[in-house]
This record gives C-alpha cells, sequence and structure tokens, in this order.
C-alpha cells in the first residue's frame, strides 16, 4: 500500500490540486490569510497526516515542484528588466534600503531572541531568516546555528511576507513603488516577491532585485559577527 | 520559440548559475547568479523578452505553488523547535514588520534625500 505513494506523480499532483484548490478558496473568502501557498501547505500536511505517508514519499513529486523555485528567481531578471529606467534612477535608495533593512532584520532577530532567552545555537540560526534560503543556510551555518531551524524560518517568513505584505502597506501608510517592492524583497526573500508581482510591476521588479542585495548584504554584515 | 525550446533556455541559465555558484568563495546562490546571467543577457539582447515569454510567465503565475514542498517540509523539521515554537513564531512576525517598515522608510527617505540633492545641483 506504502508504495504507491512513492511514485513520483502523488506529490506533485498534491501540490498542484491543493495550490489550485487554494486560489479557489481565496476567490470565495477574500482575505489574506485565505492565501493559496498557506492553504496549499496545511492541506498537504493534512493529507500526508491523514494517510500516515511519510515526508520522503511526498517529497519524490515534491521536490520536482521545488526544483522549479531557481528557474523562477531567474526569470524575475525579465521583470527587473523592463523596469530597467527606475532600477538606475533609484539605485542608490535601493542599495541603503536593502543594507539598512538587512541590518534591521538581522539585530533585531538577535533582541528578540535574547528577550526570550533563547538558546545561543537557535539564536543564530534566525539570525539570517529574512533572506532567501541557500544564504540563510550558508550564513547559519557559519555562525554556529541550527540549519534546520534557518530552513523552516526562511520559508515561515516569505509566507508572512506573502501573506501580509499588503497589510504592512496600509499600515505604515507608503505608497511609493520602489520603497514597497525593496521592502518587501528585503524582509520576506522570493516567497513575498510573488505578492509584490502581484501588486504591480515596480514592486515585483524592485522586490527581485532585493533578493539579491539584501542577500549579499547579509553574507557581508555576518563576517561582522 | 516553440515551448520546450523556451524551457530548455530558461533552465539552462539556471543550471549556468548553479555552476558558477560552485566556484565562488562567497555562498551566492546559483538563482541568484542566474538571474543577472538573463539580465545581462537581456542587456546585450543575445536573448529577447518574446522570446521566452510564455516560459517565463508560467513561471511568474505558478512561482508561489514552487514554494508549497519547503513548507511542508517544516513538519519534519518541528522537533528542532518543540519546546519554543511560540517564541520563535513571535520572533519571525516582529521581525518581519520591523524589517519592512525600517527598509521601506529607508527608501523613502533616500529617495526625497536624492531628489533634493538633484534640485540643489540644477539651480
Amino acid at each position: 500500500m506504502k508504495e504507491i505513494f512513492q511514485n513520483p506523480l502523488f506529490g506533485i499532483i498534491l501540490c498542484i490540486f491543493t495550490y489550485e484548490l487554494g486560489i479557489l478558496l481565496n476567490k470565495k473568502l477574500k482575505t489574506p490569510i485565505a492565501n493559496p501557498l498557506l492553504i496549499g501547505i496545511v492541506l498537504c500536511i493534512v493529507v500526508l497526516k491523514i494517510f500516515n505517508i511519510p515526508f520522503a514519499s511526498f517529497n519524490k513529486g515534491g521536490s520536482i515542484i521545488s526544483m522549479f523555485l531557481a528557474p523562477a528567481t531567474v526569470a524575475l531578471a525579465v521583470s527587473i528588466y523592463t523596469q530597467y529606467k527606475l532600477l538606475k534612477e533609484n539605485l542608490f535608495p535601493i542599495i541603503i534600503g536593502c543594507a539598512v533593512g538587512s541590518l534591521a532584520s538581522m539585530s533585531s532577530v538577535y533582541i528578540l531572541c535574547k528577550l526570550f532567552r533563547l538558546d545561543e545555537k537557535i539564536t543564530y540560526a534566525m539570525v539570517p531568516k529574512s533572506v532567501t534560503t541557500p544564504i540563510a543556510m550558508a550564513v547559519s551555518e557559519q555562525l554556529g546555528g541550527v540549519v534546520p531551524v534557518t530552513v523552516s524560518a526562511v520559508v515561515l517568513t516569505g509566507i508572512l511576507g506573502a501573506i501580509f505584505a499588503p497589510t504592512f502597506i496600509k499600515l505604515f501608510r507608503v505608497k511609493d513603488s520602489v520603497a514597497v517592492g525593496v521592502a518587501i524583497g528585503t524582509c520576506s526573500h522570493a516567497a513575498g516577491t510573488t505578492k509584490a508581482m502581484e501588486i504591480g510591476d515596480i514592486e515585483g521588479a524592485m522586490s527581485s532585485i532585493a533578493i539579491g542585495i539584501a542577500g549579499f548584504m547579509t553574507v557581508i554584515f555576518a563576517m561582522f559577527i | 520559440m516553440k515551448i520546450a525550446l523556451q524551457v530548455a533556455v530558461v533552465f539552462l541559465i539556471s543550471w549556468l548559475g548553479d555552476v558558477i555558484s560552485t566556484f565562488l568563495p562567497i555562498p551566492i546562490p546559483g538563482s541568484v547568479i542566474g538571474m543577472i546571467l538573463l539580465f545581462i543577457l537581456l542587456m546585450i539582447k543575445i536573448i529577447k523578452v518574446e522570446h521566452i515569454k510564455e516560459k517565463i510567465e508560467f513561471l511568474k503565475v505558478h512561482m508561489p505553488m514552487f514554494f508549497i514542498p519547503a513548507g511542508v517540509e517544516i513538519m519534519e523539521k518541528y522537533d528542532f523547535v518543540k519546546g519554543s515554537i511560540v517564541q520563535l513564531l513571535i520572533v519571525c512576525v516582529l521581525s518581519t514588520i520591523i524589517t519592512f517598515a525600517v527598509t521601506v522608510y529607508t527608501v523613502k527617505g533616500v529617495i526625497i534625500l536624492q531628489n533634493k540633492i538633484k534640485k540643489g545641483s540644477e539651480k
């Protein structure tokens, strides 16, 4: 019985159907919490738990879906290219924003973890959580953090950005598309960028750039810890 | 271009990014290098947006879905955070809000400053 879930097609089917169901629910419910990505993740976990399917079986297909992440990130270059003029005009504010934002992310995480008296290894695992997974993992390892905690925190942060970016925009009353885009990419990497793309072309392009620059800044700052 | 060819072109750039990344001394992910590569190829007009339009559109529209397996994997990591899950959640939420606020106001502030300097130099 277990073997039938070993087929990679199972994981692929589950991801696509739960995601599409998420989109359907999102259209019906119209609340930011009904986010297709979040619904997809929760439904997949529920199905795996109910039928007692190991994650490894699911991930035979799941890893094929994950494989598309890198090409999708590469594809963001097209959005940056179409906004090249705006990028050139605002290059300085974008770089400063990514640098200050990354510093704010790392130091706020550190201070909050200290306030909660969390373990040193957990704290260092959390510090790079705002940047894209490969960078965050490398930084966490270098600092001596627990890498699986880093991976979970990165994904969770990305989901938070993807769900609440529009809420943040309202909360802080900022209308500047460049500033909003850079902020989304800096605080919630590629997952948040998917929401920036939905908000607008400029937001999407700026968020895409911020994935790279904020990631780079985080690597540099981590060298001084 | 045919859709299979479009897929191959984007995958090739992505793969090249990964190859280059393994040779770099600092941890810059292959996807970010691939992004820079594609940007350069577009700038020097070796690739035109029309060449890869459908593939790019597909990746853009479905990008959130590609994060599902990573999200499901958190379930596997649960043992690592069991004891402090609530604290970690609060840290994630608060620091994400703080980072957004600091970044958004920094960019906005520097843009205003930049415009002032520009205007000043024009006079």
